[in-house]
């Protein structure tokens, strides 16, 4: 209970945080702050870190996505990423909520491969997610410096993503004997892969740069999220404690 | 015909239809375990010509791999034609980069069509002090152990296997790897002190991992590249 409860004051200081302006900013950096430290008492808690379930593992994504916050402020105006990035940041939490917490590990994940994959993914799903707000930004100012930062983050997300398969894979043959199999889980992560690739390139076609290209890119973001959260309850793809 | 090949218009129709096949087997899988249920256990051309008999129901799947084949001839040609007529000098690692990055891709690629058409997979279920041959394999468990680690929810096991009077220690996550092919312990039961010993040859997993190496130098110059690229300004 003291753990949800924490959960949800961070989420209602990142809520009031979409006020904006410099009040905004506090609200802001107060949930970033209770957030870190949640995450930190999760890790001491534990004693490994954090990334062995999927209630740690969005937590800390969206920690990362909210991290970003400091790259942005460089870059775009502080309203514009008060309106939207808090709302993201408050989705992905809210997602660890309704995820059982399970407190343990198994033999299988004591390799440095599982966590080379996790983390990685944890951190190139929060590239995706922040350059749809870069996205979702461009689609409302029409600037072309947003559209490059959407670009610039989803080619780093992939590249993120890329190795998280890499270590995924190399964890699961390690273990199993497989490194790829045929369930609707890695069809569906192969598609988020594919979709991200056909994005980067759709941007290098005429009739599809700038806006159509940018929708493109946003549109992965509910696709990376139904590739992790949707495909077990609504496809019935085995089930994964990460 | 190169022309074709090398235009990023192909690529994105191949890959679009491609992920919608890839779409229509994540729905169709679950809803037919009974035909889908051995296809992880060998190389998958053996397992589609086993099931001949269901082809209709199948038929995603050889169009998939006609998808994908075009996918790897458009991927290789497009980074070769980038890397003969676009690589200068002051261009090397902007545009060498993805392109080493792509035919990472392309030998990953590979490795997964090897693997679809060559290799085996073989389960043995062993006691301990048992002797087996298998696959030309003399195997025999000498003994295994059960312990448990603290935060951990499953029992870890320790099999000392003796492959060709080798000895190995197989455990979780650590298989043993004897004359190309692996030796692993899927799972081991303490009471009957019972052992799954699966036996893998997979020649694509040297091709997997050639390719892997490759991207991950390919994504390390993109990285480098793009991290320093500046953005105009303009917001």
């Amino acid at each position: 209970m003291a753990n949800i409860l924490t959960i949800l004051v961070f989420i209602s200081l990142y809520g009031l945080s979409l006020l904006g302006g410099k009040k905004g900013t506090v609200y802001f950096m107060t949930g970033l702050i209770f957030h870190g430290g949640y995450i930190l008492y999760r890790s001491f808690h534990l004693g490994w870190l954090p990334v062995t379930e999927k209630y740690d593992i969005l937590l800390s994504m969206s920690f990362c996505v909210a991290v970003s916050f400091f790259y942005l402020k460089k870059k775009i105006d502080l309203n514009q990423i008060l309106d939207i990035l808090p709302l993201f940041v408050i989705i992905l939490s809210l997602f660890a909520v309704f995820q059982p917490r399970m407190d343990t590990t198994e033999p299988s994940m004591d390799s440095v491969w599982f966590f080379v994959h996790l983390i990685f993914h944890i951190l190139g799903y929060a590239f995706f997610t922040v350059s749809t707000v870069a996205g979702i930004i461009y689609l409302r100012k029409k600037s072309v410096v947003y559209e490059m930062i959407q670009y610039r983050l989803t080619l780093f997300g992939w590249l993120l993503f890329s190795l998280s398969l890499i270590g995924g894979s190399t964890w699961f043959f390690l273990t199993y004997g497989s490194y790829w199999l045929w369930t609707a889980k890695e069809l569906w992560i192969t598609i988020a892969w594919f979709y991200y690739s056909f994005y980067l390139h759709s941007r290098m076609k005429s009739s599809l740069s700038g806006r159509p290209a940018v929708i493109i890119g946003v549109i992965g973001f509910p696709i990376i999220i139904f590739s992790y959260l949707g495909v077990m309850p609504i496809l019935g793809s085995p089930w994964s404690q990460f | 015909m190169l022309k074709f090949f090398v235009s990023i218009k192909t690529y994105l129709w191949v890959t679009g239809i491609g992920m919608g096949i890839f779409l229509i087997g994540s729905f169709y899988i679950p809803k037919n375990l009974a035909i889908f249920s051995g296809i992880n256990d060998m190389p998958l051309i053996k397992w589609l010509l086993l099931n001949n008999n269901v082809f209709d129901k199948l038929l995603w799947i050889y169009v998939l791999i006609a998808i994908m084949l075009l996918v790897w001839v458009s991927t290789l040609i497009c980074s070769l034609d980038a890397i003969i007529k676009r690589t200068t000098r002051k261009t090397f690692v902007r545009i060498l980069s993805p392109q080493i990055l792509h035919i990472g891709i392309v030998l990953v690629i590979l490795g997964h069509g090897i693997s679809a058409l060559s290799g085996y997979k073989h389960d043995v279920s062993m006691t301990a002090m048992e002797s087996y041959e298998v696959r030309g394999f003399n195997m025999k468990v000498n003994n295994m152990d059960f312990f448990k680690k603290p935060g951990e929810n499953s029992t870890r096991w320790r099999v000392n296997l003796e492959i060709d009077n080798n000895m190995h220690i197989l455990e979780v996550g650590k298989p043993a790897f004897y004359n190309n092919v692996g030796f692993f312990v899927k799972s081991a039961r303490e009471k009957k002190q019972l052992a799954i010993i699966g036996l893998i040859y997979d020649p694509g997993v040297l091709w997997e991992i050639i390719g892997a190496v490759v991207f991950v130098v390919g994504a390390a110059g993109l990285f480098y590249t793009k991290f320093n690229e500046r953005l105009p300004s303009g917001t």
